[in-house]
């Protein structure tokens, strides 16, 4: 009896999410720029919200409410990431800082990559892949998916002047990479 | 409105963010002025060039496979919710010192296994020392954890290639491993720089959850600082 309730159960969250499967994915495959970390960021969506399936069932609108927890989501993996065990730490010398823990710079990805015969789209991926996390997502979801500003302002909690910096910021990086490897 | 003004505008004219006046009088500098009229178009080509992205396409069998574990990851977090006391006496960590004495001391030699102690199914940091004589960029670090055991936020993944530094003196590594079955086994810890590396193993043993090991016996038997020279 049990087991059939927790199938129900399984089965309601799954419809109600499996439609916005393939819009998930595609936004989180921006966010992060890979197959692996995007697959990754849904799996920890679904699993995050598994045990709050009762509030999603009352959620009206459910895509603006997804897109809410995901970009949550993506900047805690991002900030989990920075602390992350695959990064080397340098212990400091004890009257160096009070900080024990001195994490090093990530590399900065090679502009050789950057060159070369690729098509249009792929040279915009690996162009966005160089943007900050911010820059990514406030691009993704304005300039990709279509979501309006003071609507973005509302969901991601974040002051419309930061959103308009972050975005423009972005456009012009975008505009200066592609630029500099003769894609524009 | 001239050029540097209509520069200021461009990305809130592309945004329709403008009110009637300003979008006005910037689309009448624009018509008559070449350069902006330009930087428009290219604008407009990043936006649409954006837009023209291929959608990517999600495995077939993601969907099963991450509904499946959703459901499965809850009930195992649960689980381990109700034995919270017992987490935090497996807290204690397991500290692996590997000194290793980069400058030429490098040799293809396998070096002698440190010993870790983790419990079956739950996580465990695992801390790896590693000291350098010198400040060493570039250094390629590759990570093999044996069958059965996974690093916490790489679940699946049987190696990790990075890149980063080495500073001189103690560098930490800590590394959230998680058992999934009771075999074990060693951990590949591979440091690279230039034409020179080293390899280190770190033999996991896995014990039952229900029945830790005491801390201070695991602590004492994995502290001991190792060095390599
Ligand atoms: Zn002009």
């Amino acid at each position: 009896m049990k087991d059939f309730n927790q199938d129900q159960v399984e089965t309601h969250f799954e419809k109600l999410l499996r439609p916005q499967l393939t819009w998930l994915y595609r936004i989180s495959y921006r966010f992060t720029g890979n197959k692996a970390d995007a697959e990754d960021l849904v799996q920890d969506l679904l699993v995050k919200l598994y045990p709050r399936r009762d509030e999603l069932d009352s959620v009206a609108n459910l895509r603006p409410w997804l897109v809410r927890v995901l970009y949550r989501l993506f900047l805690d993996n991002e900030r989990r990431q920075k602390r992350s065990p695959l990064r080397l730490l340098k212990r400091r010398p004890k009257d160096d800082a009070e900080d024990p823990l001195e994490q090093f710079p990530a590399s900065d990805p090679d502009p050789e990559q950057y060159t070369g015969g690729r098509i249009l789209s792929e040279r915009i991926e690996q162009a966005l892949n160089m943007l900050c996390r911010d820059h990514r997502a406030i691009i993704t979801l304005h300039d990709m998916e279509g979501y309006r500003l003071s609507e973005l302002e509302t969901l991601l909690e974040v002051p419309l002047g930061t959103l308009k910096s972050r975005l423009h910021r972005g456009r012009a990086t975008l505009r200066k990479i592609l630029e500099k490897d003769g894609t524009f | 409105m001239d050029c540097r003004i209509t520069n200021h505008y461009m990305e809130d004219y592309l945004d329709d963010m403008l009110d009637d006046a300003t979008r006005g009088r910037f689309q009448e500098h624009v018509e008559r002025c070449p350069d902006c009229r330009n930087r428009l178009a290219r604008g407009r080509e990043l936006k649409n060039a954006l837009n023209a992205l291929p959608e990517p396409i999600l495995d077939p069998d993601f969907a099963a496979r991450a509904f499946k574990h959703a459901a499965a990851a809850h009930t195992w977090r649960r689980r381990i919710d109700t034995s919270k006391m017992m987490r935090i006496a497996a807290s204690i960590l397991v500290i692996v010192a590997l000194g290793i004495v980069l400058k030429g001391g490098w040799g293809p030699g396998q070096l002698e296994s440190p010993k870790a102690f983790v419990q079956l199914n739950q996580p465990e940091d695992v801390q790896l020392v590693f000291y350098s004589e010198e400040n060493l960029e570039n250094v390629t670090f590759r990570l093999e954890p044996p069958d059965g055991i996974e690093l916490v936020g790489f679940e699946n993944q049987r190696e990790i290639v990075w890149q980063g530094n080495l500073a001189r003196g103690d560098n930490l590594l800590v590394l959230p491993v998680i058992a999934r079955n009771r075999e074990g086994g060693s951990l590949v810890a591979e440091i690279r720089h230039g034409s020179r590396n080293k390899q280190f193993r770190l033999q996991l043993k896995v014990q039952q959850a229900d029945h830790p090991h005491p801390g201070a016996d695991r602590f004492d038997s994995s502290v001991a600082p190792m060095r390599f020279i």
